[in-house]
């Protein structure tokens, strides 16, 4: 008697079946929120920056980004800069004279500003208000100069998108997520984590 | 209820109790992951081209070299197998003599490895001395005699304080060894003894008699040597070859900026120099990756190699920061026109066009 009681309680019935399914379910989707949610909170943010050595300044940054003007901007490293007198980043090719004059620079919004500091040296920094992330100079300077001039997407501007909307028109895939703790891709800070890839002596 | 049965309903209970902690854990596993992932999931998905015709400057055309200026075939390319390979010469029998990485590489006149040695340091230049044979390494901040059978015979630090100075090119001449040093953006050439114990500039700069300073925006200061024993200086800052005696004397300066063919492009160039035997000069670029002869006047004579010689990787416009982007040259003996192109590591031997390549050409497209 004992043991056919037993038996009958053992007996999967539908409504054990659906019940254990349900409890299972509610346990997995408990545990799926919980660790979404524990991740949210520990895991590091992520922001969309450019890797500047895939960038090929195609212009792309300028008219693709959800902002006005764009959150990408010329950045110059003055630690590779020559500094040179004839800069072109600076100078359209074969400029008619070495001064600021609109017609001899290759910046359509007067964004480089070029200052004296020694002969026959100058520097270069960039007025970010007037720059909207054509890249023109960077291409001059990436082409004939050291590369000191390259564009970043800057983080005071940049909205954080969820899909960037640069990355989906970025020919070479230049636009990925860096980790918010280095939010910048310094070109220097690259060849010390890539020691064997050479050296940028452009 | 029996002990026996307690004893079940505890078994149960425990059973279930780990089945949830395990759908639980999964679960919670699940979810990490997926939070993880999905950042980079976002970041790597789909990329179309819509490129803009392209503004500013326009490297394609900037690249463009009248063939008929062209006056040199390519003979012969090899790979020297380097990372980094920066410096080139070339000896009395055509062996090629590459400086990079930590050391030099010699290379049979059809580019056969035949011999490397290596030094302590990064290897920036080289040199083969054609009066005694020996061959000079010049790394970062020491000089390296090797005998010419090989085997390092002595060295040297370089002559010269500077926390930052760093030599960018080496050749002999007159009983002395003549470095160029580039430190913050200037260059610098010292004479210095062949046991390096005494080291003097060979000029001080005077531009009110026209003898500029060196600018070297990229450490690229590059010297040569004519068959007179005079001294070749590729001042890259100021776009000027300059020509001085061995004893420091000015003997020509010539050159400007400019993209057409007759001039360096850009800010820095040229960065490379070499004296053929007539007295003529060969000159490299950078960025426009141009070879070209110019006559001791400073005439351009011919082009050796338009930027189309060279690999798609090598050309302007590469944007990847971790290459070299120059070249070096030497001269053979026999005229031909050796050239290290330093972004790929490879050498290509450059010879005249003759009358009968000419020939050749036709029938060959005919």
């Amino acid at each position: 008697m004992d043991k056919e009681q037993k038996n009958s309680s053992d007996r999967m019935t539908r409504r054990s079946f659906i019940r254990s399914s349900a409890r299972g379910v509610l346990l997995t989707g408990t545990g799926w929120t919980l660790g979404y949610l524990g991740g949210r909170g520990t895991a590091e943010e992520w922001v969309w920056q450019i890797d500047p050595s895939k960038c090929i300044y195609c212009e792309n940054c300028a008219t693709a980004c959800v902002l006005s003007p764009s959150a990408v901007k010329c950045v110059h490293e003055f630690e590779i800069c020559g500094y040179c007198r004839l800069c072109t980043g600076f100078f359209v090719p074969d400029s008619i004279a070495l001064d600021e004059s609109a017609e001899n620079q290759v910046c359509p919004t007067n964004a480089v500003v070029r200052k004296f500091i020694e002969d026959p040296y100058y520097q270069y920094s960039i007025n970010e208000d007037n720059c909207f992330g054509c890249g023109r100079c960077a291409l001059g300077c990436n082409a004939f100069g050291n590369g000191s001039l390259y564009l970043q997407i800057r983080h005071d501007r940049c909205v954080n998108c969820n899909q960037c909307a640069i990355a989906l028109t970025c020919p070479t895939e230049a636009i990925r997520r860096v980790p918010k703790s280095r939010p910048y891709d310094k070109k220097l800070q690259v060849q010390e984590e890539n020691p064997q890839g050479g050296e940028s002596e452009a | 209820m029996s002990g026996r049965e307690s004893k079940e309903n505890r078994r149960r209970f425990l059973l279930r109790a780990a089945g949830a902690g395990a759908l639980l854990g999964a679960g919670a596993a699940g979810g990490i992951v997926v939070h993880r992932q999905m950042p980079r999931a976002r970041a790597g998905r789909g990329v179309t081209a819509r490129l803009k015709p392209g503004r500013g400057y326009d490297l394609e055309a900037l690249a463009q070299v009248d063939p008929a200026l062209i006056g040199y075939r390519r003979d012969l390319r090899f790979s020297t197998g380097m990372k980094a390979a920066r410096g080139l010469a070339v000896t009395e029998a055509g062996e090629v003599l590459v400086a990079g990485d930590h050391g030099y590489a010699r290379f049979s006149a059809t580019g056969e490895a035949l011999l490397a040695e290596p030094i302590d340091d990064s290897a920036r230049a080289v040199w083969w001395d054609s009066e005694s044979g020996a061959v000079w390494v010049a790394g970062e901040r020491r000089v390296y005699r090797f005998a010419a059978t090989g085997g390092l015979e002595a060295q040297w630090p370089m002559p010269y304080e500077g926390a930052h100075a760093r030599i960018t090119s080496i050749a002999t001449s007159a009983g002395a060894v003549f470095l160029a040093i580039e430190e913050r953006r200037r260059g610098h050439v010292l004479r210095c003894s062949m046991d390096g114990e005494t080291a003097e500039p060979l000029f001080e700069p005077n531009p009110e008699e026209g003898v500029l300073p060196i600018l070297s925006p990229s450490p690229y200061v590059d010297l040569g040597v004519t068959s007179e024993g005079h001294i070749l200086v590729g001042n890259l800052g100021q776009c000027q070859v300059q020509l001085f005696s061995a004893t420091g004397n000015l003997l020509a300066a010539w050159g400007r900026s400019s993209f057409a063919i007759d001039g360096f492009c850009g800010c820095c160039n040229p960065v490379c120099v070499a004296a053929l035997p007539d007295g003529r000069v060969v000159t490299g670029e950078k960025g426009l990756k141009r070879v070209k002869i110019y006559r001791t006047s400073g005439e351009l004579d011919v082009v050796i190699a338009a930027p189309a010689e060279f690999s798609a990787a090598a050309q302007a416009g590469e944007p990847d920061p971790q290459k070299l982007k120059g070249l070096d040259v030497a001269v053979r003996s026999d005229g031909a026109v050796v050239v290290l192109d330093q972004t790929d590591a490879t050498v290509h031997v450059m010879l005249p066009v003759t009358e009968a390549d000419s020939e050749f050409q036709i029938v060959g497209r005919a």
